[in-house]
């Protein structure tokens, strides 16, 4: 085919392809798929290039009074606004709170330490949560509890439900029902009660949960 | 680490503007990956692709610039990953940027309101009769070979191309007619 032929067979195969004119189906289509959510993969994808730069970085460690994590910065950061770093508490095997940190910045986090990690998105809630937590190199060294935050139910939730929402439902059962560990996003405590909360609350509500939900009747 | 503040554009506008410019452009563009691919199936894929592409980086398009010719980068580039991933001999640079050069210049003239080369085309090919109208509806609208369509109507391969060839020759100076003197310049 001659080369000044190339573009005019491109338009008889349009012509023949579609003979009618616009191709709503294909028009529809395109509009369709740029209304699909694509929001879930780009958080995972960060979280997972951060948590495998980090088990690099920590597995490679020598042993040190505190770690110094560099993560890298993903090419997919869309919806991971920044990310929480976690650490088993060795005392409840419960979950402390070391801190939030940008997508891409640094942080310490002490030696010894199991730490997970969360992906946390503009709304404060998290996107996704590392499956299992990663062993800190270096000798354990004793936690300053100044430098950590746990959220517990009896101290930081009870009273919220107790203010908002015991004087219709029973504690347990709306707890047990509209609570999912480690979703605060896909749970409706947090996301579709009818209670008056103030924004505080719902963040306070929503981190006890991310965090896993610890402590509920 | 820098933070960069965007400002929130409206949504629904900019949903608006990327549904018009799908409507006005994408027979072009598939056009153009028809040209480079040869299959219907696969240019729909590509150009779908494509913008999807342009709908994501949106934000990024100066408005300045051409909706179509921006998409037909992107549909080039994909068509660059799918001869790669899939083995196939791929077009030369020059046969690419030949077609290209073709689809401004049909921009150009749609810009200016000298027509669109589509529907100039239909008439243009509404003009042809006999062998050659027969011989482009077997092989672009039936989808037959060429030595098929020879079969078909008692001659040979050969003189199949050949019809073809003059057909597109004769519908490329009807455009050229149609759409005004810069086409194919």
């Amino acid at each position: 085919m001659e080369r000044d032929d190339l573009a005019i067979d491109g338009l008889l195969r349009e012509l023949a392809r579609a003979p009618e004119g616009e191709d709503h189906a294909f028009v529809a289509r395109v509009l369709a798929r740029t209304q699909q959510p694509t929001l879930p993969r780009a958080p995972i994808l960060a979280a997972a290039a951060i948590l495998f730069a980090m088990g690099v970085f920590l597995a490679l460690t020598p042993a040190a009074p505190t770690v110094r994590i560099v993560a890298v910065r993903p090419l997919c950061v869309a919806d991971a606004a920044r990310m929480r770093l976690l650490m088993k508490d060795p005392a409840t095997s419960g979950l402390l709170l070391l801190g939030e940190v940008p997508v891409g910045a640094s942080a310490r986090v002490p030696a010894g330490s199991e730490i997970l990690f969360q992906a946390v998105g503009a709304d404060g809630m998290a996107l996704w949560t590392s499956p299992r937590a990663t062993k800190v190199a270096g000798a354990p060294v004793p936690l300053d509890r100044k430098d950590a935050r746990s959220v517990e139910f009896s101290r930081d939730v009870k009273p919220i439900l107790d203010l908002h929402c015991s004087g219709c439902h029973a504690e347990a059962d709306l707890v047990r029902g509209a609570v999912h560990p480690f979703e605060a996003r896909r749970s409706p405590l947090v996301t579709q009660t009818h209670a008056p909360l103030s924004g505080a609350e719902r963040q306070q509500l929503a981190l006890w949960v991310d965090l896993g939900a610890t402590g509920r009747p | 680490m820098t933070i960069q503040k965007v400002g929130e554009p409206d949504k629904a506008l900019e949903a608006k503007g990327f549904e018009a410019l799908v409507r006005v452009h994408h027979r072009q563009l598939l056009s153009y990956a028809l040209a480079l691919t040869r299959r219907p199936e696969v240019a729909e894929d590509l150009a779908q692709e494509a913008l999807l592409i342009a709908h994501r980086d949106l934000a990024k398009f100066d408005a300045a610039r051409d909706f179509g010719a921006w998409v037909r980068g992107i549909i080039r580039m994909k068509y660059l990953e799918w001869t790669r991933s899939h083995r196939l001999e791929r077009m030369s640079e020059g046969q690419i940027e030949q077609i290209d050069a073709q689809h401004r210049e049909w921009d150009l003239a749609a810009e200016e309101g000298r027509g669109d080369a589509l529907a100039a085309l239909r008439l243009c090919r509404e003009e042809l009769g006999g062998h050659i109208a027969e011989t482009l509806d077997l092989f672009y609208v039936g989808r037959r070979t060429c030595a098929d369509i020879a079969t078909r109507l008692g001659t040979t391969e050969l003189v199949i191309r050949k019809r073809l060839q003059r057909a597109r020759d004769v519908l490329g100076d009807c455009l050229k007619k149609r759409l005004g003197a810069i086409h194919g310049a």
